[in-house]
């Protein structure tokens, strides 16, 4: 975990110069939203409701005892660890029902002084380029008290995420806070305040909100308890249709389950109500995110990848299941192992596939051995039990080589294909590097699952492995208009060419999402009602649909 | 040797600190549903005791669930923290939550519970030991039980009498023969399966 956070973290940035460019700190005052005085070079239309920017007085109740003028520091601050990330939401969950937002916790963060002393202690400890929380987060982040800590700048970024999670609680009073919404509320804050683009980063608040609102906006039903018993909505129903999913793809190892007396409930209630985050590093969830996301307009709800893969973490795990009693089992469902989740992947599109295209194209019959059958020799399952540690990248061929910003533009029409291959189309490739597929692969035009055909979990490797086994996968794909305008996106990669690609990825989210990011394009202006919709185009729908 | 299989389940307030069995960290994960963890215990008589421990989230959300996870339990401990009243006012109610959902109810007064306080290593107690005592004859009178409700106070920091809760349950709590033969209600799904892991383990037996 640490040596990850640390190649991502940003370099330090110098404050001074970034005193004199930005002017209110979006933690600093409420009443005014973090996007006052930026010269956006594209009229930029804050993603901020007037009812929230003129009731400044639903953040300066949090606020009340920060200087408006503060600067922002807190988004220079890397976040050292995932569990970091959501400590501070801690006395959220210890309110018995969360009705009372508890004050004290948020009173020692605010100690500026404090941190900027130990800002210029670690810019003391610590040489160039590496921020000292990236080398060593132990130090700072230890578990051990958290009076100690409170001061610490990952607090500020403590601070947007509770004002996040409070704010959208007030908006939603039918659903309020509940225990794991700040699990998908992570990633999306992670992602975007370690955006190497400062403009970018100075708005992560903000964005997160808003992307945070579109995603509950489909799956906040999840955690309604007066719909857990609802045959249409609700955990309950989702944990039955991703049950009979599985079942419809492996009787017999839902047969095994349901003898044990396994129910679904044990396992997949915190997969799904949480979105798998709790069940996988980050950069895997953004991976599996991306595909959920890129799920729309199917036969059934929108999204529902999220089962497929759900029903695909069940079978990667057959052997182990069906050898094992109620206890190993139970164990095992409820502590994922530390799998490639590649596999899974593609297991999952041939769940999918199956549920969209019907039986007939595939013989669903399974036996007992590791061996699934399915009838479509192009995608070879056996690579579903190989259980590939990660440190199998590592050997990858490493032919590929990292394109240049400049090629990112030249190939991307490629990028469509090239994600076909990766989701599709495994024939011929190596089985023990699946991610690694040869440039004489078919093409196949069918509708790829992934959003970006940026495979993240790669892009973490080789960020972490140094070795360079970045393949042409690098490149963003580009499938609707309004993403051309990520040529444009050209901030930081040069200098961040890791976090550059993650922002590109996620900058055409956004852009589908709720209309934000460095575009001109005028498709996208302003705010896409989350109320109405979980906001993505039609257009690239279209274009992907299966024929 | 005979090894028995008891289901126990930890309710309570969110936040008293019912991940007893996890090491100790201020890291806090929230639980999203229920964990499900095993226990061994070896007593002094050379009985060895399996425990099946769901420990339950906390929060209101996640209680309509339970009744996928009291369903056949063997005992229950009911934790609160020491320095947190509420959490212990609450116990009635969850209590009462327990029994209903499991299927329980007033069938069995001697339906074996616990009580756990936690956190005795904060030095802000507000819940003395006399008041837990209190709500286990209050409790054990209102149902007729023949056994008082055990109190036991613990702090999961310092890993102080954390397993002593878990030893008592296994050394007091024998799933009669009587129950096993009248398989059925609420426990049957549990108790077949039992039979079923022990026609494939052969070392297992109940009881």
């Amino acid at each position: 975990m640490s040596p990850r956070a640390g190649k991502k973290a940003e370099k330090p940035v110098d404050t001074e110069q970034w005193h004199s460019t930005i002017f209110s700190s979006p933690v600093g005052s409420g009443s005014e939203t973090p996007l006052n005085g930026f010269n956006t070079p594209n009229n930029y239309t804050s993603p901020i409701p007037s009812r929230l920017r003129d009731t400044p007085d639903v953040l300066s109740e949090i606020d009340n005892d920060e200087e408006p003028t503060s600067l922002p520091d807190y988004l220079f601050s890397p976040i050292p660890t995932r569990r970091s990330l959501f400590k501070r939401v801690a006395h959220l969950n210890q309110d018995f029902g969360s009705r009372q937002h508890q004050p004290h916790s948020l009173q020692a963060s605010k100690s500026k002084d404090s941190w900027k002393k130990k800002k210029q202690g670690f810019k003391g400890g610590e040489n160039s380029g590496d921020l000292p929380l990236s080398t060593s987060p132990d130090r700072y982040v230890s578990d051990s008290d958290d009076s100690t800590h409170d001061d610490l700048p990952q607090d500020l970024h403590w601070e947007a995420i509770e004002r996040i999670l409070f704010i959208y609680a007030k908006l939603n009073p039918g659903v309020g806070y509940v225990q794991g919404m700040n699990e998908i509320l992570g990633p999306l804050y992670y992602l975007l305040a370690n955006d190497p683009d400062e403009v970018s980063r100075a708005h992560a608040e903000a964005e997160s909100f808003w992307l945070f609102h579109l995603l509950m906006a489909h799956f906040r039903d999840h955690f309604v308890r007066s719909l857990d018993r609802d045959r249409t909505s609700g955990i309950g129903s989702t944990i039955a249709r991703m049950n009979s999913r599985l079942r419809q793809f492996d009787e017999h190892l839902w047969k095994n389950l349901e003898d044990k007396g396994i129910a679904p409930e044990y396992y997949s209630f915190r997969w799904l109500t949480v979105l798998f985050t709790q069940e996988f590093e980050v950069p895997d969830v953004w991976r599996i995110w991306d595909s959920v996301l890129a799920d729309t307009g199917g036969v059934e709800k929108d999204y529902d990848f999220l089962l497929d893969f759900g029903s695909a973490m069940v079978c990667h795990l057959r052997t182990d299941l069906v050898n094992g009693d109620f206890a190993d089992n139970v164990k095992l469902l409820q502590n994922y192992p530390p799998v490639d989740i590649q596999p899974i992947l593609h297991l999952a599109t041939v769940i999918r596939e199956l549920r969209v295209n019907g039986s007939s194209s595939y013989s669903t019959t399974t036996k007992e051995t590791r061996d699934i059958t399915v009838s479509r020799p192009s995608i070879d399952l056996r690579i579903w039990n190989t259980r590939s540690s990660v440190n199998e990248y590592h050997a990858a061929p490493s032919g590929f080589e990292r394109q240049g910003p400049q090629d990112m533009k030249a190939s991307t029409i490629d990028g469509v294909q090239n994600s076909d291959r990766l989701d599709h189309n495994l024939e011929g490739t190596d089985h023990r590097s699946p991610l690694v597929i040869p440039r004489s692969t078919p093409l196949k035009k069918e509708r790829p699952l992934s959003m970006s055909g940026l495979d993240m979990s790669e892009m973490w490797l080789n960020t972490n492995s140094g070795s360079s086994i970045t393949s042409d996968m690098l490149n963003v794909r580009q499938p609707s208009p309004s993403s051309l305008s990520v040529d444009n996106y050209t901030v930081g990669k040069d200098s961040h060419p890791q976090t550059a690609t993650w922002a590109e990825t996620f900058a055409q989210f956004k852009m589908r999402f709720v209309g934000l990011g460095s575009s001109t394009d005028d498709k996208f202006e302003g705010v896409i009602n989350p109320e109405t919709q979980v906001a993505v185009p039609d257009e690239p729908i279209g274009a992907l649909s299966p024929s | 040797m005979g090894k028995q299989l008891l289901k126990v389940v930890l309710i309570g307030d969110g936040g008293v600190g019912k991940f007893i069995h996890k090491r100790f960290t201020n890291a806090y994960k929230a639980t999203i549903g229920a964990d499900f963890i095993t226990k061994e215990i070896e007593l002094e008589d050379g009985r060895r005791v399996s425990l099946q421990i769901w420990d339950t989230a906390g929060q209101e959300r996640f209680q309509s669930l339970g009744i996928a996870f009291y369903r056949g339990a063997d005992a229950c401990i009911l934790c609160y923290d020491v320095t947190n009243y509420l959490t212990f006012e609450h116990l009635a109610k969850w209590r009462r939550e327990f029994l209903n959902q499991a299927g329980i109810g007033d069938s069995n007064p001697d339906f074996p519970f616990v009580l756990l306080g936690n956190k005795i290593d904060i030095d802000e107690r507000v819940v003395s030991r006399r008041q837990a005592r209190g709500f286990a004859q209050e409790h054990s009178t209102v149902t007729g039980s023949k056994v008082e409700m055990p109190c036991f106070e613990a702090s999961a920091k310092d890993g102080i009498h954390v397993e002593d809760a878990f030893l008592y349950i296994a050394k007091t709590v024998r799933i009669p023969q009587m129950e096993l033969d009248m398989v059925g209600g609420s426990g049957s799904s549990r108790l077949e399966w039992d039979a079923e892991s022990e026609r494939r383990k052969k070392s297992r037996s109940c009881c």
